[in-house]
Parts: structure tokens; sequence; C-alpha cells
């Protein structure tokens, strides 16, 4: 009995998933600094890419239904613009996603991009990032030029903005990015307890 | 022979028992209004006197699915103070497919809603500038519709109810 309610108790503590101790989104202006390992074990520094025209910051899931609608667009925009200097780094922060399971994921959607495990999430703090798919686009100096969604609708058909696109285009073009935050729905990454 | 008789006997009592029960969640109708800004609008402002507890749910968000039984309760226990509402986010072609047959299996008397607003980041705006757009979303309205309490992720039974007990003072 008291071997259920101790472990009723660990888990009722392990999901509470509360934002309260993130800074607020509005509140990161730069991209933090990290170095994490791939699913192969190598590992990538944010420092790594600083040279590239622009950092396209992913967070993403592997169970997650919001994020899965977006695999083939979010391998579709990498090889659209890999070719232009701009660098992908997808991480992945849910507590609950193996490594295996990523490294399948990845090679099933046909990512290229490699796909960070970031261990007891701590760099979706650093980032404030709360959801997936949930996007950052730093340039190489870290400022965050732009956060927020891929574009706006999870059914590709019926999507009006494309507003990853559109930010990577002015990027390119050397304009200012003229619509840096936008807001969409996503799965709440699954955070440990700390 | 007669205790296999008496057996029978009680297994047939049993069977009767658990369709009773079955039927019993069965009969909880319910129903899920398409909501866009005017039928917000009107489940907000339209208080009577009571505060709105509104949960912002999915069916593919697993937090959200793991607190609603803590939502069930807490609708039985303050159900004289607040009056209780979801609104899913699922699209809505899965009302009937996922969205009722979850709600009926948490047996779940009060309000639902299912989003109707064109692009999600526009029920967002709605809602709250500072909504991330992350759910499960609680939120606490007082009798006048004003937004008292803003709780984005998942929260325990025990937190809710300290919230609703500070909110509602």
């Amino acid at each position: 009995m008291f071997k259920k309610t101790a472990l009723l108790l660990l888990l009722m503590l392990v999901t509470n998933i509360s934002f309260a101790n993130l800074p607020k989104s509005e509140d990161v202006k730069k991209g933090a600094e990290f170095t994490l390992p791939d699913y192969n074990g190598k590992t990538h520094s944010l420092s790594d890419y600083k040279k590239s025209k622009a950092i396209v910051v992913m967070f993403i899931a592997t169970q997650c239904p919001i994020s899965n609608d977006y695999n083939t667009r979010m391998a579709k925009i990498y090889q659209d613009y890999k070719s232009k200097d701009i660098a992908f780094i997808g991480i992945n922060s849910n507590k609950q996603e193996s490594v295996e399971e990523i490294k399948k994921h990845s090679a099933d959607n046909n990512f290229g991009f490699p796909v960070l495990k970031d261990n007891e999430n701590i760099i979706a703090d650093k980032y404030a990032a709360k959801v997936t798919p949930e996007i950052f686009v730093l340039n190489g100096k870290y400022e965050i030029l732009y956060h927020g969604r891929i574009d706006d609708s999870r059914k590709e058909a019926e999507v009006e903005v494309n507003d990853l696109r559109n930010t990577l285009d002015e990027i390119l073009a050397g304009k200012k990015v003229s619509n840096p935050t936008t807001k969409a729905f996503g799965c709440t990454i699954k955070r440990v307890s700390k | 022979m007669k205790i296999g008789f008496l057996l029978l006997f009680f297994s047939f009592l049993l069977i009767i028992g658990c369709k009773n029960e079955g039927s019993n969640q069965e009969n909880v109708k319910i129903e899920v209004i398409t909501a866009g800004e005017k039928e917000l609008s009107e489940l907000i402002n339209n208080r009577n006197g009571k505060y709105l507890f509104l949960n912002i749910w999915a069916t593919w968000c697993i937090p959200c699915v793991e607190e609603f039984p803590d939502i069930v309760k807490l609708s039985e226990k303050y159900s004289e103070k607040l009056d209780f509402a979801s609104l899913s986010i699922d699209y809505l072609e899965e009302k009937d497919k996922k969205v009722i047959p979850f709600l009926t299996k948490m047996n779940a008397k009060f309000s639902h809603y299912i989003n109707g607003f064109k692009k999600d980041e526009m029920l967002i705006n709605f809602i709250s500038e500072d909504w991330s757009g992350a759910v499960p979303l609680t939120l606490i309205y007082d009798s006048s519709g004003k937004q008292i309490a803003l709780l984005e992720g998942a929260h325990t039974y025990d937190e809710f109810v300290e919230k609703i007990e500070s909110s509602t003072k």
C-alpha cells in the first residue's frame, strides 16, 4: 500500500508540467549556446553553425501528432534551404522519447538535419521552449530573429502563410524579418521535474 | 448441483449489475458545440453570478488527457460556485470519433466546445496575449467575465483547488 502511494506521488510529481519556473518567452532575446549529442553520439554545438546566414533551431518530438504533421514540411524546408547556407538543428527535449526512437523517427522521415537529445530539457528551459514544434531562427550572434510556428495551419492543404519560409527568404534577401513572433498550438514538451 | 445453481444465479446478477452500470455511463449524452468568437464570448460573459473554469485541451495531448479526470472531480466539488466548460482544439471532423467518446468515457457532465476558429492563432489571440499556444490551458473568469487566472500546462487536483480557492475568495 505504502509502495503504491509512494509510486503514485512520484508519478504525480514527474507528470506535473508547469511553466511557472521558465523565463517569459519575450525575455529570451538571445539563443543560448549548447553542446548536445545527436542520435549517433556525435556532439553538435550551436557555435559550429555561427557562420551560417541563419540557424534554425527546431524543438520537435517523435510522438506529438502536431509535430508529426510537420515532418514532411520540415524535411522539405531543410532540402530547400540547406544549400543557401541556412543551418538546421532539431532538438528533442521530451523526457519520454529515447535516442533510439529519435534515430528511427529521423530516418523514417528523411530529416537530413541533425536531431539532438536535450536530456533533462536544459536547453528547452534556456530557450523557454514550451511546445513541439517550436522554431527559433538565430543569426550568428545568436540574436533571435524569429520565434514561433512553421506555418499557419496544422493541415498542409490549408496553409496560407509560410512563416518560417518567409523569415528565411527575408534573411537571405538582407531584409528585416517582418513578422518575428507567431503563435501556434503544440504538444507541451514533457519535462523532468526540477 | 445447488452450488452450481447458486454460482450461475450470482453470475447472472453480476452481469446485470455491470450492464446497468455501463448503461448509466452511456446515458450521459455529451454535446459539443462548435465555438467561434460569438459562442465563446457568450460563454465567458453570460455568467449569472458564477465563476467560469475553462479548460482547453485535445485528445492528442497526453497531459490534457491525464488531468481531465481531476477536472471532472472539481466540476462536482465546485458546481455551486463555478460553471465548468471544456474547449477541445482537436480538428472539427474528429468531434464524433474522438472528442465525444473521450468526454463520454470521462462522464464529464458540463459544457463542451470545440474550436471553430478559422485559424488556430485567432483562438490563441482571443483567449489571451499571454498564451503561448501550449495545451492544456486552464482559465478562470469571474462573474463579470473578467479573466482572473491563466494556468498553462498540466496541474494537479490540489493545485487546481488552491487556485480556485484563492481566485474565488
